[in-house]
Parts: structure tokens; sequence; C-alpha cells
């Protein structure tokens, strides 16, 4: 009996092993064909621009490339924030993960000071309210 | 010897089986093909075939090769492959003796696989090994005068000795062999290690024979010694190693009293004159670039092409570490010849090729000449009177230097060499002294130091440098030392593109600050002395440790910034300082009696040197490799250009990085000097090319080479960048060991799978695995190198 229990629970263990691999892989491939979906939608609307239409084949291969390439980037902004002696993913390690593109990493730059400022500006305002209610609260 | 006098034994049976069966037609698939083809086809297959060996053959591959050819020749009979110089000679020689009748040549085909014919092979192609490898008339070959004149007559030049072994040189060789002959050896016991060492004896015979061939010159032939440097990977001859062991020292004794005079002259003939220079250069560079640089990739001593070489640098070390000695010194006189070369080509703007030819050459055969261009330079500078001082002083120092460390003594050499250049460039304020035993030093130091400054001064260091480029370029010019200059400018602009590959250069900047330093300061103007100054030391290179350290960083800080270095002259800080303080200190250099130490003060990273300075008294290039110049070397090296052959990225980094250790040091001192205006001409055009030929499996044409330089230097320069944003995305100014680690995980070296302590093991030399692995060889008790946080 509890041999036969220990089994099934062994059997169990493995299954949900594999059916929590299965989890991962499936989940996998759903965020494939989320990046895929999109890729597709954005070859679309260039095209739309150019006049022009891309072949299934070539919005697979982007959407694959993107996928891996997502996954390099993820490791790639681990290791820096661990060369940064950091936890947390920050701006500065994206800003270090574009680099090599020009064009990207000026596009960043942007937008992480519309970020940065916006930020500010919350703060600010934020602050400005406090000080009136103080000044409220005071008088 | 004793495997000698077997050989000689069953040599003497095989030779009158040989005898008996000239008759026949001993030929083989060259042979016997050759005939049905013209005579023209055959010349051209027998040279292409040299060539072939000569380009891909190393002991292991003679070997198969061989093997190979037998097996081939067992199932069919016209194959095609390029036997091994053994078989071409057997072939050749025998053809000369016999006319070979296409049917006999079949019959010998089976004979190829016999024992006996093997047995034949090797009677006829030890004579020859060892006849040619004298190079002299001392041929006594009793067992084989017939087979052998004809042999050597026929083929004097691939008989030539250039054995590739990788770590004797061809005294060594020449010595045994010639005891062999005197004692009428009935050597020659036909065992497979006695016929391994002839299939390597005739890749050597056969390498150098081609290599030998293509010279045409008197001088390049009047060194026949030079060793061909085989693209070998780390073996070891078993008949090197036994010679070695047995009569190195007396061999080279031997061999120096005749061949260092001639290689002297050589070099005094090569080095009269700049212009004068590269184009003898050329010529010699060419046969000698060929010979003597050739394919070290691999263990080869690059020591070995110049007996005088040898004797100059009182090399006695039987084995010196191959990788060590054959990766640093390739890269450091690489890197010299890249400099000079470029720079001579500004300089006298217009024999671009030729200089760097020339320069490469003169790099290539670093170790060679080195020390002859020390003492050429000497000569050239006794005319101007004042070279000659420094010259002999920088002669004796070299010797002295030998004693140095192997590694020292290479870079030295490199030093050495650039400065016998410079010496014939500068030939002003003479050379004290000092400067020599400081520049040996300064090698050590200055390699460590230059590492890092390499690092860390980049961005200091570049205006710095600019200005030291100038002024050394200007200097040069005035002395008519393009050459020099050209070093200069070359280590500078090296290292002000962050190439931490060229330590080297640096250091024998420092190393010329102080042998310059010691007297020259005073002399001349400013700029001149102390760029001579700078030269100097370099060229003192193997200079043991001056006590005037101070020199070389008061050079270092006069040649950066202010040339005004007269004053710093008096400052004896070590030539790590120099390195560091002419970036540091350009505004103050003119100051400089400053301690090294507090001389680095201005610059923040003082206390980063403070382990350089602490290394100062290390005067040994292994300990002058720390953690972050090694570091900076291997990153530097290892990643080759991206855009290289996927194959040959991969092989050449690590290759790189093995050999850039060693050169890292001088280079960056030699970078910082010539860091001016000029471009920054990279690695020499022989480095290059023989490492990327060592990796690319296939053969490489020349063409290759702009392209491939300028890849590199793009590669270089993303490289130095990348690194340089590291560090400071860590917040920090230096750029360190884990930034390194980092670039190394982007570029897919470092994995999940493959840790970086395994590359390390796997590709750099011990001394820098020692540095980057203390747990790897300390047995359990860990003291790790303390490493600046």
């Amino acid at each position: 009996m509890l041999s036969t229990t220990s089994c099934r629970a062994n059997v169990n263990f493995r299954e949900k092993m594999a059916t929590a691999m299965d989890e991962e892989e499936r989940k996998l491939q759903r965020l494939k064909a989320a990046v895929h979906y999109t890729v597709g939608r954005l070859c679309q609307s260039i095209g739309e621009d150019h006049q022009k239409e891309f072949s299934r084949q070539v919005i697979a291969a982007i959407a694959e490339t993107t996928f891996r390439q997502c996954d390099i980037f993820a490791k790639d902004l681990e290791a820096f924030a661990r060369h940064a002696k950091r936890s947390t993913v920050s701006v500065e390690d994206v800003k270090l993960t574009a680099r090599r593109s020009t064009a990207l990493s000026n596009f960043i730059q942007r937008k992480s000071e519309e970020i940065a400022s916006a930020n500010q500006e919350q703060r600010d305002t934020r602050k400005k309210i406090a000080g009136k209610r103080k000044n409220t609260e005071m008088v | 010897m004793d495997s000698v006098d077997e050989d000689v034994s069953a040599r003497v049976l095989l030779q009158s089986v040989i005898h008996t069966e000239s008759s026949r037609s001993p030929i083989t698939r060259s042979a016997s093909q050759a005939q049905f083809q013209s005579p023209g086809s055959r010349v051209r297959r027998s040279i292409r075939l040299r060539k072939s060996d000569v380009g891909t053959l190393t002991p292991q591959e003679a070997l198969k090769q061989s093997i190979k050819k037998k097996l081939h020749e067992s199932t069919s009979r016209f194959t095609l492959p390029v036997p091994p110089s053994k078989r071409r000679t057997i072939s050749e020689g025998v053809r000369k003796i016999n006319t070979p009748a296409p049917a006999t040549a079949s019959l010998l085909y089976d004979d190829d696989i016999t024992p006996r014919y093997l047995l034949r092979g090797i009677l006829q192609t030890e004579p020859e090994t060892s006849l040619l490898v004298q190079d002299r008339p001392v041929k006594k070959e009793p067992e084989l005068p017939s087979t052998n004149s004809s042999l050597h007559s026929n083929r004097p030049s691939t008989g030539l000795s250039d054995l590739d072994f990788p770590d004797m040189t061809t005294t060594v060789n020449l010595s045994n062999t010639v005891k062999g002959l005197s004692r009428k050896r009935p050597r020659r016991s036909l065992n497979i290690t006695a016929f391994n060492r002839q299939l390597e004896h005739e890749d050597g015979q056969a390498e150098g024979g081609s290599a030998t061939e293509k010279d045409l010159s008197p001088l390049s032939s009047a060194s026949p010694n030079s060793i061909t440097f085989s693209l070998k990977t780390p073996f070891v001859d078993v008949r090197t190693e036994k010679r070695g062991f047995q009569r190195k020292v007396t061999n080279r004794k031997k061999i120096c009293l005749e061949e260092f005079d001639e290689a002297l002259q050589n070099r005094l003939a090569a080095m009269g004159g700049d212009s004068e220079l590269s184009v003898r250069e050329d010529q010699q560079g060419l046969s000698e670039t060929v010979r003597s640089e050739g394919f070290t990739l691999g263990q080869s001593d690059l020591t070995a092409p110049d007996i005088t070489h040898d004797i100059i640098t009182s090399n006695t070390a039987l084995y010196s570490l191959p990788v060590d000695t054959a990766t640093t010194f390739t890269i450091t006189t690489q890197d010299k010849d890249t400099i000079t070369g470029t720079q001579i080509q500004r300089e006298m703007g217009g024999m671009k090729d030729e200089d760097e030819k020339v320069m490469e050459e003169v790099g290539e055969q670093n170790e060679d000449k080195m020390e002859l261009d020390n003492k050429d330079g000497e000569d050239l500078a006794g005319s101007a009177g004042q070279r000659e001082d420094s010259v002999r002083q920088k002669v004796s120092k070299s010797q002295t230097v030998e004693a140095v460390a192997d590694s020292q003594t290479e870079e030295d050499e490199v030093a050495e060499s650039q400065t016998a250049e410079d010496e014939v460039a500068e030939s002003q304020t003479a050379e004290d002294e000092v400067a020599e035993s400081q520049t040996a030093e300064d090698v050590a130091d200055e390699g460590g130091q230059v590492v890092e400054e390499g690092q860390e001064k980049r961005l200091i260091s570049q205006s710095l440098t600019h200005n030291a480029m100038h002024i050394s370029r200007r200097a040069y010019c005035s002395e008519g030392g393009v050459k020099v200059a050209g070093v200069i400018e070359g280590g500078r602009g090296y290292k002000s593109m962050g190439a931490a590959l060229y330590p080297t250069e640096t250091g024998w900047a420092g190393r010329r600050s102080e042998g310059d330093t010691a007297g020259e300061w005073h002399n001349g103007p400013e700029v001149g002395a102390s760029e001579s100054a700078h030269t100097r030391t370099v060229t003192l290179g193997s200079v043991p440790p001056s006590p005037l350290p101070q020199e070389d960083e008061l050079e270092g800080l006069s040649r950066t910034g202010t040339s005004l270095g007269n004053e710093e002259m008096e400052n004896s800080m070590p030539p790590l300082e120099i390195t560091f303080e002419p970036e540091n200190n350009a505004p103050h250099s003119s100051n400089s009696s400053l301690h090294p130490i507090t001389a680095q003060s201005p610059a923040e990273h003082e206390e980063d040197w403070d382990d350089v300075e602490e290394g100062d008294g290390i005067r040994s290039e292994e300990l002058s490799m720390k953690t972050p110049a090694f570091v900076r070397e291997k990153r530097n090296a290892l990643p080759i250009d991206p855009l290289a052959t996927p194959t040959v990225l991969k092989d050449l980094q690590p290759s790189v990085s093995a050999g850039a250790a060693a050169v890292v040091k001088p280079k960056a001192v030699r970078g910082k000097r010539t860091g001016s205006a000029k471009k920054d001409p990279g690695l020499s055009k022989s480095y290059i090319m023989s490492v990327f030929k060592h990796f690319a499996k296939t053969k490489v044409s020349t063409d290759v080479y702009p392209v491939l330089k300028e890849i590199m230097e793009r590669y270089f320069d993303r490289l130095a960048d990348d690194l340089e944003t590291f560090a400071a995305h860590a917040k920090r100014k230096t750029i360190e060991v884990e930034d390194v680690e980092l670039l190394m995980r982007r570029q897919g070296f470092v994995t999940d799978i493959m840790p970086v302590n395994v590359l390390i093991e796997k590709y750099l030399p011990m001394e820098s695995r020692k540095l980057l692995i203390p747990v790897a060889t300390s047995g359990n008790y860990v003291i790790p190198k303390p490493r600046r946080k």
C-alpha cells in the first residue's frame, strides 16, 4: 500500500516535473507565438508604407531572430547588472546593451530622458502639492 | 650520441643497400611522376612541394604525411600528395643518382612501405641533414659520400638545416650532426623514434631548404643555420631535446665564433643606413623572414634564427618554454616591427611596404637581429660617434642582460632590436650603461606597468602620447632615425588606441628612457635627448636593472609631454613609472625627479599603480605580468576581429592572447612614447599573417593582410571601447579583470558551460594562469595576489 502510494507519488512527481517542463515549453511557445504575431503586424504596417509585402518565411525568420535576441539581451542585462553590483536591471544596463546601434542608442537615450523628466515633474508636482498642503496646514 | 651511433650503424647498412639498389629506380611517386611529366613540371612540383612543406609541415604533420604517403603509394601509384621532405629528398636524390624507370618506380612504391626503404630514406636524408645543417665543408659523411654529395650538390638549399626544432638553435643541430659525423657514427638504428626524428629533420631541412631556396642574397645564405620556424604545435623534438641536453652549449660556442661574425656582418650591412637598411632588410628580411620568422607559431625558438642572437642574449637555456618565448617573442617582435615599419613609412614618406617589411623582418628576426641590430645599430652609431658609446654599452648590457630570464630577454631583444634601430636613427647622446641595466628591469616592470597603464591611461595618455609622439618623431627625424620614430609612434599609437596588446612597446619606451636618462638627457636638444634616451633604453632592454629606474620615468615624462626631459633624467624612476608618468604626468614631466609613485600621484590611477610600483623591483617578465596587465593582454589578444572567419576568430584569439602576454609589457611602454600624431601601424604583418595562417587550415595569400589589419584595428578599437564602457558602467575608472570577463561573456567565449578558468587553462601559458587562478597550482594553500580594487 505504502509502496504503491510512494510509487504513485514518484510517478506524480515525475509527471509534474515533466509537466512543469512542458509548461515551460508551452510558455515558450506562447511567447514565441506572441512575438511572431507582433512581428507580423509590424511587417505589415511597414510593408504598407513601402508598398511591399513580407513573405511568411521572412516574418518567421525575423520573429525567431527577435526571440533569440531577446534571450541574449536578457542574459546581457543580467550580466551588466551583476557587473555593476546591482540586483536590479536599470536603465543604465539597457543603454549599455544598446550602445552598438547608434540609432537605437539615441532613441533609448531620448526615451530615458523623457521618462526621467516625466518622473522629475511628477516628483516636483508632488512636492509642490505637499508643500502647499503644509503651508496651508501651518497657516 | 647513442642514438646517432645507432643510426650510423644502421645507416651504413642502408647505405650499402642503397648502393646496391641504386640501379633500380628509387623513385617515389613524385619522382616517377616527374619523369612522366616535363622537367619543368617536375621542378615546379618540387618547388611546390617544398613550399607546401615549408608552410604546413609540423613534425607531426610530416610524420603523418609520410605515413599517408606510404599508404597512398601502396594503394595508388600516382597520388599527388606532397610527400614529406624526406621523400622528396630521397626521390630527388635518387633520381639524380639514377634515371629511374617508371617500372621501377612502381616497385619503389612497394619499397616505400618496406622498412628497408624507410631506412634508405633515413640514410639518405640523414646525411643531408647533417651535412647541410653544418652548411660547411665539414661534411664528414663516411657512409654516404656519394649519395650525400649528389644530394647536396643537387639540392643545396633543401638540405639546409633549417631544422625546425622548437627550442633548439641551429647550432645545436649542427653540433649534433657534426659530432655524429665526426664519430663516423654507426648510428641510425631503425626505430620509430629515430625515424620520426628523421622525419622531423627532414621537415626542418625541407622547410629550411625551401625557405632558404628563396634566399638569393648572400646575406641570407650567410646565416644558413637559421632555424625554420614551422607551424608547430608545442612539440619538442625528441632528438632535439636530447641533443640539447647534451651539447647545446658547446654547439653554441662553436657556431658563434664562426657565425656570429657573419651574422654581425650581415646585420651591419643590413643596418647600414636607413634606406640601405630598409632595402637590405627587404632582401634579407624576405629570406630571413621566411626562414626565421617563417611559421613560428609554436614552439620554435625565435631566438634561433641568428647565431649571434643566441650569443648576444646569452641564451643558454636548454629548453626555453616554447609558449612563453615563442609567443611572447613573436608578439614583441611583431609589435616592434609593425611600429617601426609604419613609422619608417611615415618618416621616409615612401617606402611603405618596404619599411614595413623591413621592420617586420627586423622584428621577425627579433632575437637574432635584435642582438644584431643592437650591434648594427651600434656600428652605425659609431659613425655618429655618440652612438657607438651607447651602442657598446647596450651591447655589453644586452649581453649582461642575457642572464636575465628568457622572457625578459625576449622583451629586451625586441626592445633591443628596436633600440638598435633607434640607435641608428638617433645616435645622439650615447646611452649610459644605466639605461641598459635599467632596461632590463624596465622591461619586466614596464610590461606589467605598461599593461596597466594602457588600460587606464588610454584616455589620458592619448593627448600625452600625441605630444610624446611628436617629440619623439621630431627627435628621430632629426637623427634620421625613422625607425625609432616609427617604433615609438607605433608603440604609442597603439597604446593610445588602448591596445594593451603591446605593452611591450611601452616597456621598450620605458627601457629606452632609462638608458637615455643616464646620460643623454643633458645632451643635445631636449627632444632629441629624450628621444634618444628613449630609444636607448629600449635598445638596452636587455640591460640589467639599472640603479636609475627613474630615468625611464623621466624619459617617459619628457617624452610624453614636455620633452623637456632633461630634468627628468635625473629621476631614476623605474621604467614602470615612466610609462605611467608620461601619461599621468605629462604636465609634470619637467619636474620629474619625483619618485615614481609620487610622480604618478596626479594620476588617479596612482593607487592602481601601487602594485605596479611594487613590481618594479621584480624584473622578471613573469612577475611583471601582473593580473591587470596580463588580463589586458588576454583581453586584447583574445578577441580577434569578429569579422574574420569564424573558425579563425576562435582560434586566433587564444593564440594571440598567449603571444601577446609576453609582449604586452614592453609594447605598452613603447606605445606610450610613440603615441604621436602618427597613426598606429598595429601588429607587424608577418606576425598577423603567421597567426592567421596557423589557425587557417588552408593556405593564405598575402592579399589578406591589409584587410586583416584593418579589421584587427577596428576590432581592437571596439574592444577597447567596450572595456572602457564596462568599467564606466561599474562606476570605475580602471578596467579590471571583471570587465574583461564580461567582454568575454558577451563575445561568447565564456558561457554557462565554459567558465573563464577553463579558457585560461586552455590557452594561456603557465605564468599567466598562475596569476589568474592562484588556486590552480598552489596545493591547497592559496595566497592570492592582492588585486587592486
